[in-house]
């Protein structure tokens, strides 16, 4: 990406760096070798540790059962939950500071799902009124809890990266602050309307705050509604509402009291992605196996509803000028739910199966299908021509489930209670986490004498999240039995398929729990402090934070499986962690910045990963332990009236990460656990932002972000099943150093001009470029055991083991406004975007491995993809006064 | 407009929270019974072509013998009372015994697989509509001479997909100790079940939940279902608890050897590709089905294992020693060769255990002979005779042992992943 003049004077390119060999057995050799030149500053040169050839690997007999090919279906782990919500969630990193590198980040990379130096939701910390919100179970900042009030969380403070915050230590990402006290929301009232034709269409916003008035009160008012009977994809839809109030008290001069609450309930027709076959097969890259015709009508059967509202007290001591003591305690609760299908003794009801799909029946894209040439015409028909092979035939699962008379003997674990009716053969259930959550969170600062400013805070939050499912709609049956259906088969044991020993052959119907019931129990205590001195050339900070944290479950349901693991409550795990920090910034001019920020901590396991299958078994990862982190950054910022721009590089490593994963198994019907402790990762790069005044009404912007950011050890992983104690692997060896982690751009470009009219009027054009998209590489093809049998000159072993990288693309995005006052009181403003203006829709931005794979046949289970949305518009009419 | 009552309004309206959206239930599809036919009328229509049904008609049965035990797999014996019939499902699951079903013929076809009749392409969403439950039919007693029968044509043969029972029966004695099928490589296994007259095949499953349950040893009543592949009359086990084979045998099992001083054993009375029987001996495979055979090297036998040419994925066969007293200074000598040898496979291994029941080597303890001279490769040539030399035992027993003991020969091996070294073992002698 060839980049402004300047920016070659800033950074010494041609720092090549050559991505390193890996070897795998049964002699090292190399697999793949990648070259790709980094643009580095030749300050950072000597902090990028020389990458590691990864060359010795010892061959272990395969003594599992892993050759059995494996294939996801239901993603459940916070990361896949948490990246379908990105991915959806409309205000999530739309809200950027007023660094231009950050706002292009959000605005316009941020649908080619870009994520600043690589790091997930989990490294930002968000806090709200002071108050830190990220999910405590998943680490994740659950941006969809306040989503719709744009109005009144507009004022937020973010920075990127490691920095000073007087609100909290922060994160490795930076930390965002959303600042919703009734007295800080700009007094008037403002009413918008949006069109869009994204995940929602339509938008009705409104919101009133009186500012502070003379009697010591201020209020605030926020509600909106955002809906579509369908997104822009088929099949997917929107309902969501948004409320916000908040009063404010200000008692006397040194104390105000402050009281906010809010909530979106969201419901939501959700996107699927697939493979590459079936989006041919359908004719379109945005084909979603999600939905189908029930009575002629489109039925989405993975929906979510998600409804947990905030509430929050909050005192503010104000003693003096120059101290403040803010704190608050809050209480959060709610539901969060994700339908899907569930299905006994039956068929596969979901259309993109892979059985389903022609390939199955061709030899020559699938060695180990059938070689049927007849019957993969004809579904190659099918899939062109019939909806209902397309899409989910509901109709049909109606029929099937009306007529399969079963009578279930000793229901509900009574001797003698027979129940007989029609037994539903497909179910949809709701798999619910519902969080409870209340916390107290107090922060002090003050300046000090001698430009010294203090930050003293501390916190505790307690949360308990309920795990369940539901019968949602039993489509047409009377009732569904709470049994595993493998392990009914499997075991020649009656007890070892129940789900709730304590009430064997449970008879369950629409809107009763089953399956499994359990909570997970999270406790946080944190106390931080900083310092911070200025000069007047040089500026300095030091923090320090300690964290205590304890998570263990308890189950309320004894599992057949199980019976020892599954009931009760767990051990507690307990960890300290704790943070240290620091940085400088240095003035060599008014305009001309330099300054660098250092990090070092350690931070819990999530508990979300920490537990091997929490669904069914209180156990956790052997070896648990804390994550240890450092990262560090050189930044150089020019701020002259008409040039204002950061150039930026940095160096993280993350050390004794753990990841898991939970697939669907269609022969083993259950899912499948694959749990990894000992994960590295090192994310490193490069930072351009550049905003140039060209003329008093055009100004130009270049921003260019790469990094290189991989995994950087050798995990180990265990693997095992939830319906069955025998654990098929453990301590098995992934060779996972030096792939790409997936999931976003690591290179990112954009340039744009604006022209901004004396007339109240502006318009804009991007141009962007998107480069480096993996996809996460699925351990398990990267082990000894996959590629054990093959020689080393097998095609096979490449394809098992070379990583997917995606093609890079480029998108233009448009955008244009104005505003007119009306009585010097009314302003009434248009604003519109079009993005992806050139409607390029063969741009893969996303997807992942199947987790399920065939050593002997690696296509036999393609990665499944997702496209950038072709072009789409936002346009927005808003009136305030 | 006001600003208390504007709150007010919107405050109603965003309480009235987004409802969940209910459809509509489709309208009731029915399949309709049309022309009806008994069992014995459908097993009619077949007169040697395959028969597909299009028009509406019903045969109304019983389910005998499901999947649940994972013997049967997309597989369904029904019956009424004029006879039965095997469907073949186009998915697995959704139908179990003592179900009484309506099948809607349409889509289904008719047809003989390997001269059994069969119903072919049954959906069960879409072929099958339940009319009550837990109704079983039960077995019909026969006789082995009954079943063994030939009929011709064999589509007419009234035992086809019968529950029958039948009673005074046990498992042949070679194949006891064995288990009903191989679970570890998941193989389907035939075996043979005798009134001391007449025998017929029991086919079991390498899925089934039995699969790695050892043959009962007795004699007694046994239900299944039957089946036919060509020529051959098959039996499947629906329900391993309906296998009650405790009672007393009609062939019955010698008298274990007793155990004895030395043994010497130069395979002589073998025969040349034939799986040895040596008496005292036991010969058996535990993964796979390779055993050890006769093989004739210039003319004197020896004995031989190999996986060369087999599609287990896994191969295990073991020969154990007649059961040997034991003294203190006894040892082991014997000759080993191979030939084509794969590097990286460890084919042969040798044990001694005292515990061994003589018939389960998973339950036995087994302690491996280390210290011994077996031929391998490169350490010397193929086809080449390796003397062990003389192993002292007592080093493989616990201290001060007096009691009896066994020693094995084990191969392990695997055809589909190239680990087809061949073995043989010669002139063992233990004294």
């Amino acid at each position: 990406m060839p980049g402004p003049g300047v920016l070659e004077g800033v950074f010494t390119a041609g720092t090549y760096f050559t991505m390193p060999h890996r070897a795998l057995p049964p002699v090292p050799r190399q697999l793949t070798e990648l070259r790709r030149p980094l643009f580095l500053s030749a300050l950072l040169v000597s902090t990028l540790l020389p990458a590691q050839i990864d060359t010795t690997l010892a061959t272990k007999p395969d003594t599992t059962r892993q050759e059995q090919p494996q294939l996801p279906v239901f993603t459940i782990t916070a990361d896949d939950l948490d990246a379908e919500l990105g991915a959806q969630d409309i205000s999530g990193i739309l809200q950027s500071s007023r660094d231009i590198y950050t706002s292009t980040a959000g605005f316009s990379f941020g649908s080619a799902r870009y994520r600043i130096r690589g790091y997930d939701s989990r490294n930002t910390q968000v806090s709200i009124n002071g108050v830190f919100v990220n999910d405590m179970e998943s680490g994740w900042a659950t941006w969809s809890q306040w989503a719709g009030l744009n109005d009144v969380t507009r004022y937020m403070e973010v920075r990127t990266g490691v920095s000073p915050s007087r609100y909290n230590f922060g994160g490795l990402g930076g930390y965002t602050d959303i600042n919703v006290r009734a007295s800080s929301l700009r007094k008037g009232i403002r009413v918008s309307y949006a069109s869009a034709n994204r995940a929602y269409r339509n938008r009705l916003m409104f919101t009133a705050s009186t500012g502070m008035r003379k009697d010591g009160w201020a209020f605030s008012f926020s509600g909106s509604r955002r809906w579509a009977e369908e997104g822009y994809v088929e099949g997917t839809s929107f309902d969501a509402w948004a409320y916000f109030l908040s009063a404010e008290k200000k008692i006397n001069d040194k104390h105000s009291l402050s009281f906010t609450a809010f909530g979106a309930p969201i419901v939501q027709g959700r996107q699927g992605v697939a493979i590459q076959e079936a989006y041919d097969l359908a004719g379109t890259n945005y084909y979603n196996p999600n939905w189908g015709y029930q009575n002629g009508e489109k039925r989405n059967a993975r929906m979510s509803f998600d409804h947990k509202p905030v509430l929050m007290l909050s005192h503010r001591y104000k003693p003096d000028a120059n101290t403040n003591w803010n704190t608050t305690l809050y209480y959060t609760f709610g539901r969060d739910g994700l339908t899907g299908m569930q299905w006994f003794d039956a068929q596969d009801p979901r259309p993109d199966y892979y059985r389903y799909l022609p390939s199955y029946y061709m030899p020559s894209l699938s060695v180990n299908g059938q070689n049927d040439p007849m019957m993969a015409a004809r579904l190659t028909s099918e899939w062109q021509n019939d909806v209902n092979r397309r899409q989910i035939n509901w109709d049909q699962l109606y029929f099937a489930n009306g007529k399969n008379l079963y009578t279930v003997q000793n229901a509900n674990g009574i001797a003698g209670n027979n129940v007989t009716g029609n037994r539903s053969k497909y179910i949809l259930e709701e798999q619910r986490a519902d969080p409870t959550r209340i916390g107290i969170n107090s922060v002090y600062d003050k300046a000090l004498a001698n430009n010294v400013h203090v930050t003293y805070g501390a916190s505790f939050h307690r949360q308990k999240t309920h795990y369940f499912k539901v019968i949602d709609d039993l489509l047409g049956g009377d009732f569904w039995v709470d049994v595993d259906q493998f392990a009914e088969r499997d075991f020649n044991d009656s007890l070892t398929a129940q789900n709730d020993l304590d009430q064997i052959n449970k008879v369950v119907r629409e809107g009763d729990m089953f399956g499994y019931d359990f909570d997970i129990h999270t406790r946080l205590y944190n106390a931080f402090g900083q310092y911070e001195k200025k000069w007047s050339h040089l500026e300095v900070y030091g923090g320090a934070e300690v964290t205590y944290t304890s998570f263990w479950r308890d189950s309320r349901l004894r599992n057949g499986r199980f019976p020892e693991q599954s009931f009760g409550t767990s051990e507690m795990h307990n960890f300290f962690t704790y943070g240290l920090k620091g940085g400088a910034v240095g003035k060599l001019t008014g305009r001309h910045f330099i300054s660098a920020n250092v990090v070092w901590m350690t931070r819990p396991p999530i508990p979300r990963t920490a537990f091997i299958s929490p669904r069914t078994r209180g156990e956790v990862i052997d070896g648990l332990t804390t994550e240890k982190i450092w990262s560090g950054d050189l930044n150089y910022i020019v701020r002259s009236p008409r040039l204002k721009g950061r150039a930026t590089v940095y160096y993280t490593r993350m050390s004794d990460g753990l990841w898991s994963r939970s697939f669907y198994h269609d022969e083993y019907r259950t899912l499948v656990n694959y749990t990894m402790t000992g994960v590295d990762q090192v994310h490193q790069g490069v930072e351009l932002g550049l905003e140039a005044k060209l003329s008093a009404t055009w100004s130009a912007t270049a921003v260019l972000g790469t990094g290189d950011f991989r995994y950087a050890s050798r995990p180990e992983a265990t693997i095992t099943r939830d319906n069955n104690p025998e654990v098929f692997d453990a301590g098995r060896t992934v060779y996972w150093e030096n792939y790409k982690v997936g999931g976003m751009p690591q290179t990112a470009a954009s340039l744009g001009v604006r022209y901004n009219s004396p007339k109240f009027w502006f318009a804009g054009v991007n141009a962007n470029y998107f480069d480096d998209m993996y996809l996460d590489p699925n351990p398990d093809r990267r082990t000894a055991e996959a590629i054990g049998n093959y020689v080393e000159s097998d095609p096979q072993v490449a394809l098992l083991t070379d990583q997917t990288k995606l093609d890079p693309g480029v998108t233009v995005d448009l955008f244009l406004g104005k505003s007119w006052m009306i009585k010097r009181q009314y302003r009434v403003a248009v604003n519109a975007t079009i993005s992806n203006l050139l409607n390029n829709t063969d741009l893969r931005v996303g997807g992942f491995e199947q987790s399920r794979y065939d050593r002997t046949d690696a296509n036999r289970f393609p990665p499944k993809y997702s496209y950038l949305f072709g072009r789409n518009y936002f346009a927005m009419v808003t009136f305030s006064f | 407009m006001n600003f208390r009552s504007t709150l007010a309004i919107l405050t109603l309206v965003v309480l009235a929270a987004a409802c969940k959206k209910e459809f509509d239930e489709p309208p009731v599809r029915t399949l309709p019974t049309g022309q009806v036919l008994t069992v014995a009328q459908l097993r009619g229509l077949f007169t040697g072509s395959p028969i597909r049904f299009r028009g509406d008609s019903s045969v109304f049965a019983v389910v005998t013998a499901d999947e649940q035990s994972g013997n049967l797999y997309k597989n369904v014996y029904i019956q009424d009372h004029t006879g039965a019939i095997v469907m073949r499902l186009v998915n697995p699951g959704g139908l179990y015994q003592g179900d009484s079903i309506r099948i809607y013929l349409a889509g289904t076809t008719l047809s003989s697989y390997q001269n059994l009749l069969q119903l072919d392409s049954v959906n069960v969403d879409n072929n099958v509509v339940k009319q009550a439950t837990l109704v079983p039919k039960q077995p019909t007693t026969v006789t082995i001479a009954q079943l063994n029968q030939t009929y011709t044509p064999a589509w007419t043969n009234p035992w086809q997909a019968k529950l029958i029972r039948i009673e005074g029966v046990e498992f042949i004695q070679s194949e006891l100790g064995t288990t009903y099928a191989d679970a570890v490589n998941q193989e389907t296994v035939n075996k043979t079940l005798s009134d001391c007259t007449n025998n017929i095949l029991v086919r079991n499953s390498g899925y089934a939940n039995f699969a790695s349950q050892q043959l009962p040893t007795g004699n007694g009543s046994f239900v299944g279902v039957v089946g036919q592949f060509g020529d051959d009359m098959q039996l499947f086990i629906r329900n391993i608890n309906e296998v009650q084979l405790t009672g007393d045998r009609c062939d019955p099992i010698p008298e274990p050897c007793p155990p004895t001083t030395n043994v010497a054993e130069d395979f002589a009375s073998g025969t040349s590709n034939v799986d040895l029987s040596l008496e005292c001996w036991f010969n058996v495979s535990t993964a796979g089905s390779r055993v050890w055979r006769g093989y004739s090297d210039a003319g004197q036998i020896c004995a031989q294992a190999t996986a060369f040419q087999s599609s287990s994925p896994s191969d295990v066969a073991w020969l154990i020693s007649p059961t040997l007293q034991f003294t203190p200074g006894m040892s082991l000598s014997m000759r080993t060769q191979y030939a084509f040898w794969v590097n990286g496979q460890v084919p042969f291994k040798a044990f001694v255990s005292t515990n061994f029941n003589g018939t389960n080597t998973a339950t036995a303890n087994w302690t491996e002979i280390t210290g011994a001279t077996f031929a391998n490769s490169p350490t010397h040539n193929f086809n080449t005779w390796v003397p062990s030399g003389q192993i002292p035992l007592d080093g493989f027993l616990p201290d001060g042992y007096t009691g009896s003991f066994v020693v094995a020969f084990r191969y392990t091996g695997s055809g589909p992943n190239g680990q087809t070294t061949n073995y043989r073992i010669d002139d063992v002698v233990i004294q």
